[in-house]
This record gives C-alpha cells, sequence and structure tokens, in this order.
C-alpha cells in the first residue's frame, strides 16, 4: 500500500486502463442509472419505475425465465459435450461444438428463421422421420427462440467447461475407475464438483450474454412477451423514452448483480474449503 | 494358480519399449516388489494391470481370468497413487467410503466398514477432515485405508512413500510390510529404492528399460545378481573396471573366466562388507575371499563409521569403501572382500 503512495509511477502506468474502464463502463453505467430517475423535464421522478413494472412486469419475469431455461439446457448439454470429450478422442465433435462461436448472431438469426420456419428444414426433417405433416413452426415461438439462444451459447460455455474437466488431474478420475466407478459415476461424483468455479462461471457468463441479447430475440423470438432488451429498443426507437428504457436496463443490471453476488460468495466459500 | 500373472506384457511408446515382454506372477498373499530406475517401467507395468495403459501385447490373469480387456473399473485391483489422488472435496470418511457406496453396500455396513479402516490405520478422529487439513503421512494412510476398505483381489502401489520424510519412510516401511501380513492382500509394490525393497519384499524383481533382469527372493537378488545392473543397482557398492584378456579376469588373488569377448570386465564390491586390516597383519582368508592392497589416500567421517578412498595395486580407479575402524590416510592396508560381497562381469 504504502509503496503506491511513495511512487506515483506506478499509477501513472494504469492510468490509461483505468480511465477507458471509467470511460466506457462506469460512466456510461451512472448516467443511466441517473437518467432512470428524471423525466423528460429533467425532474427527478419514479415514474420511469412506475411505467416500467405497469407495462413491462410480465417482460421482465419472461425474460428471466427464457435465460435461465437457456442457462439450464446449455449446461446440460455443454457438460454432455465436456464429458464425452473429457473421455473421448472425438475431433468431428471437438471441431464441431466450437462452429457456432464464428458465425454472427444475425447470420444465425436468419440461419434460424429458415431452420425453425413452418416449412423449415427441421419440420422436413421431423415429417421424414415421425411422419407428420403440417406441424408448426417453432420460429417466432418460445421454442425457437430457446433453441436459437441454446445454438448460440454452448460452444462458450463448452469451452470453459472442457477446458476445466481437462485440467483435472487425471489420478482424481483415475482413482474413482479403480474403485469401480462408472463413467457416469465420474461425471457426477467427480469432475464436475471438481470443476465447480469452471462451471460457475460458464453459468453466469451464459446468462449474462442471453439476457443482453438484442439481435436473436429480434429476429428468432415472439412478438409477446418480448426481451428485456426488446423493450429497450423499442421504448428508444418509437418513443424517444431513454427514462423508461434505462430503468429497464437498471433492472437487467440488478438481475445481473444478483448472480455476481452470488458468485463471489461461491468462491470465497470454495477458497476457504478447498485450497486454491 | 497365480493370483496374479503377466504373461509377456509389451508396451510401445513410440521408440520407447516401455513394458519388453514382461512375464511374472504373484503367488499367494506375497508382497512382490517391483525396482528399478526412473523409466524402467515400472509404473507402466503397473498401470497395465490396473487397465489404464493398453498393452500391445501379452494377457494379464486374475484368479486365472484373462482381464487383460477388461475395464478398469471392472478389476477389482485396488491402485494406490503416488500423489495420493484423494478427492479435495470429500471429508476422509467420504473418499474411503468411495468404493464401497459404489457397490450398493448398505449405510450401516459401510460405516462399519470405514471405521474399521480408520481405527486399522490409526486415523481415529480425522474421519470428517477434508485431505488438504491432513499431513503427508495421514494423507497416505487414507489413500491407503480407501485402496483395502473395498477388499481387492490385488493391491497396487506405486512409489507409495516417496513422497514422505526420510524418517517417516523408514518406520512406515514396517508398518506397510505388517499391515500387507495382517491382511493377507497379495500385493505388488513398486519403488525406485531397491533398499526398501529388499527390506519388505518376500521376493523381487528388478527391471530396466521395460526389460525384467532377475527375479527371486531378496537375498538371491543381493548375493547373486545375475549382471552388472542388477549387482550395481542393489546395495552400495563401489565399482572399478579392470582388463581383461581371453576370457580370463584378473583382480587381487582371484582370477576369474568370464563367457564375454569382451576388453574391460567390471568388479562391483559391496562397500561395506570389506575388512579392513594392516597391510602386514597375519588373517585368514577363506578359498574364494578377494584380497586387495592398497594405499589409504582419504577419509570421510560419516558417525558410525568412516569412508575410505583407497588406492589400489594394479587397479587404475580408486576404490570407495566403508570401514568403522579408524585408519590414517597414507597407511599402506589389506583389504578382504568376502566371496558373495563382490561380483566380477
Ligand atoms: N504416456 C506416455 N507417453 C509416452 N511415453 C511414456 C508414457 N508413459 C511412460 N512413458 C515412457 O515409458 C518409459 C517407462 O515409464 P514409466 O513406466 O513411468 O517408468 P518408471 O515408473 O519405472 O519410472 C519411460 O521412458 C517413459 O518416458
Ligand atoms: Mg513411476
Amino acid at each position: 500500500m504504502e509503496e503506491k503512495i511513495k511512487s506515483p509511477m506506478g499509477f501513472i502506468l494504469i492510468l490509461p486502463a483505468l480511465s477507458v474502464l471509467g470511460l466506457l463502463y462506469v460512466f456510461p453505467l451512472i448516467r443511466a442509472i441517473w437518467s432512470s430517475f428524471y423525466d423528460r423535464a429533467g425532474n427527478f421522478t419514479l415514474g420511469n419505475y412506475a411505467k416500467v413494472f405497469e407495462l413491462y412486469t410480465r417482460d421482465i419475469v419472461y425474460s428471466v425465465a427464457m435465460t435461465a431455461a437457456t442457462v439450464g439446457v446449455v449446461l446440460v448439454i455443454s457438460i454432455a459435450i465436456a464429458s464425452y470429450l473429457r473421455f473421448r478422442d472425438w475431433k468431428f465433435l471437438d471441431y464441431m461444438y466450437r462452429l457456432p462461436l464464428f458465425i454472427p448472431f444475425l447470420i444465425v438469426g436468419h440461419a434460424m428463421r429458415i431452420f425453425l420456419a413452418p416449412h423449415g428444414t427441421l419440420n422436413a426433417l421431423l415429417t421424414r422421420i415421425i411422419g407428420v405433416e403440417e406441424l408448426p413452426g417453432i420460429s417466432g415461438s418460445w421454442t425457437g427462440l430457446l433453441f436459437s439462444f441454446v445454438w448460440v451459447m454452448t460452444p462458450f460455455a463448452t469451452l470453459i467447461i472442457l477446458g476445466a474437466f481437462k485440467a483435472l488431474e487425471p489420478a482424481y478420475v483415475e482413482a474413482a475407475q479403480n474403485l469401480g466407478a462408472s463413467k457416469l459415476r465420474i461425471i457426477f461424483d467427480i469432475l464436475i464438483p471438481l470443476s465447480g468455479p469452471s462451471i460457475m462461471v460458464a453459468t453466469i457468463l451464459t446468462f449474462v450474454r442471453t439476457i443482453s441479447s438484442l439481435t436473436i430475440p429480434l429476429m428468432v423470438g415472439p412478438n409477446k412477451p418480448n426481451m428485456i432488451t426488446i423493450d429497450m429498443m423499442f421504448r428508444v426507437n418509437y418513443f424517444n423514452d431513454w427514462g423508461v428504457a434505462n430503468s429497464l436496463g437498471v433492472i437487467s443490471y440488478l438481475i445481473v448483480m444478483v448472480l455476481a453476488i452470488y458468485y463471489l460468495r461461491y468462491m470465497v466459500a470454495e477458497r476457504g474449503g478447498i485450497k486454491g | 494358480m497365480a493370483v496374479l500373472e503377466g504373461v509377456n506384457l509389451k508396451k510401445y511408446y513410440g521408440k520407447v519399449h516401455a513394458l519388453d515382454d514382461v512375464s511374472f506372477a504373484i503367488e499367494g498373499n506375497e508382497l512382490l516388489a517391483v525396482i528399478g530406475p526412473s523409466g524402467s517401467g515400472k509404473t507402466t507395468l503397473l498401470r497395465s494391470i490396473a487397465g489404464f495403459v493398453k498393452l500391445d501385447g501379452g494377457r494379464i490373469f486374475l484368479h486365472g481370468e484373462d482381464i487383460t480387456d477388461l475395464a478398469p473399473e471392472k478389476r477389482n485391483v485396488a491402485m494406490f497413487f503416488q500423489n495420493y489422488a484423494l478427492w479435495p472435496h470429500m471429508t476422509v470418511f467420504e473418499n474411503i467410503a468411495y468404493g464401497l457406496k459404489l457397490r450398493k453396500i448398505d449405510k450401516k455396513t459401510i460405516k462399519e466398514k470405514v471405521e474399521w479402516a480408520l481405527e486399522f490405520l490409526g486415523l481415529e478422529g480425522l474421519a470428517d477432515r477434508k485431505p488438504s487439513q491432513l499431513s503427508g503421512g495421514q494423507q497416505q494412510r487414507v489413500a491407503l485405508a480407501r485402496a483395502i476398505v473395498v477388499e481387492p483381489k490385488v493391491l497396487l502401489l506405486d512409489e507409495p512413500l516417496s513422497n514422505l520424510d526420510a524418517k517417516i519412510r523408514l518406520r512406515i516401511r514396517f508398518e506397510l510390510k505388517a499391515l500387507q501380513q495382517k491382511l493377507g492382500i497379495p500385493t505388488l509394490y513398486v519403488t525406485h529404492d531397491q533398499e526398501e525393497a529388499l527390506s519388505i519384499a518376500d521376493r523381487v524383481i528388478v527391471m530396466h528399460e521395460g526389460k525384467i533382469l532377475q527375479s527371486g527372493t531378496p537375498e538371491e537378488i543381493y548375493r547373486n545378481p545375475r549382471n552388472l545392473f542388477v549387482a550395481d543397482f542393489v546395495g552400495m557398492n563401489t565399482i572399478v573396471k579392470v582388463p581383461a584378456e581371453n576370457g580370463l579376469v584378473k583382480v587381487g588373488n582371484i582370477t576369474k573366466r568370464i563367457e564375454n569377448e569382451q576388453k574391460t570386465a567390471s568388479v562391483v564390491i559391496r562397500a561395506d562388507e570389506v575388512n579392513i586390516v594392516d597391510a602386514t597383519a597375519d588373517v585368514s582368508t577363506k578359498e574364494g575371499d578377494l584380497v586387495l592392497i592398497g594405499v589409504i589416500k582419504d577419509r570421510l567421517y560419516l558417525g558410525s563409521k568412516y569412508r575410505y578412498e583407497v588406492e589400489v595395486e594394479d587397479i587404475n580407479e580408486p576404490l570407495f569403501v566403508n570401514h568403522e575402524v579408524d585408519v590414517a590416510p597414507g597407511k599402506k592396508v589389506k583389504m578382504i572382500v568376502p566371496e558373495g560381497s563382490y561380483f566380477i562381469f
């Protein structure tokens, strides 16, 4: 601590980084929170929040539920893929699961519309397999949105979880195997519990990226209910109402904060229990 | 029938022959030690028995049943890992109970068995600790408890003592032997420490570069090594090279015929088994004893004995031998090496 005061050099060196952080992150955030409490005339008000709860309670619940569902499905799939790749070397799967990482959201959105449309690829396939004609398209429904979110978010989560699985001391897995544990038991008894922090990170990143995603819900999601991000965009585009848009932003920020606090508490507990 | 038998086991990593036609058998409840320098293939042998290494050739039999292609989780051979591999997220109790839980044993029996194992290994009161809250010696015993509590058909130990302090190691060595005898579990014990192996094993296998060079009782290995490598690897030795002519080697009073057409031969002498007397002293020697005359060049005090550097007549290299009698440097001495304490190859 004293070191820092004695040498201003260190402070000067991190100044550029600090300024960027302040300029691009802290300042806009404070601006947003600030303006959520003011009306167009510049008077302090809680009206923006009242309006949010009047108009958008359902959308907020929907956004959280959709995001939570996405996180749940993504975790199941990425743990399954990561487990498979931890035990078996399958180059094809190893490349395939990363593919969505390199496709822009806009293109994913468009592709999903085609894929999930009433006469789209998915239904054509389903008709062939189960023989039922005239299936409804799930594009524009919550299932279609969930499908698209999962498609986009899974690779990132898998990357994190597989990294953790592969970094685990192999002897932990072998010791369990040696005592008679099947692969499935090892996944639940050894791999997952010992990769807790990484799974937590995957969960939070998936949650944040999903709840803040705009392109995908815009292109594949239903008209009603909407994700919060779309409500924000409409509020600004059609009503030029930055106050309510910012209130919505602050609320989604608070939702993520809850998760962040949970994460920090988990990490502290983890540090205390298992060493480093 | 052998409890565990390996027949012509082969494992290649590229050009490295980790196992080069290795055959062995464990009979009864014996403790079979595998010794060899680092990289000689000991761990590979153990891991192939546990099923973690896929062999390039050979078969493994457990009580006559071919287990070569059996998955590791179906073998019922308990492996003790060199770094213990205790699961950090489980308590001591959970670690030990894990194998029993997998066997679908009821809770009450599990508790009894784990408590028996804790008591057997002197771990009472530690059941609720996490592995990170244990000393190295305690962790080692928990790992052992975890392995024996499932009553495996064979116990595989990979350098079980190598992570312990030298002093504890010596004590635990005998505890381990006593424990193995009390339990009566056939055991394969891998170590690079030849002294450790000789002191607790019923039989010893010496490995080098993936091959078994010799197997036998500790006494056979120590007193009757079959080649230079084995002779040198076990015991504390001093080795000198001497010329060989027409298959005859002459050292001191001894002339030995060797089979190879080699130009030089190696004399391996057990450094602690040399008797040093005054050069003029008239001591009776037996037929077969090696007698060497030399001059003490230097001396090192080791506590219970001295370590001498001796320049021997007709030998170009110095000899390093240990003896408890104090002899001043510069003195001419006679060294008597009993038969069985020196080897010529
Ligand atoms: N997974 C592996 N890949 C490549 N080489 C290996 C592997 N495991 C062991 N080896 C090589 O096989 C030889 C025997 O190794 P190991 O069985 O570990 O010897 P030890 O346990 O006697 O020290 C060594 O040369 C080692 O480098
Ligand atoms: Mg080894």
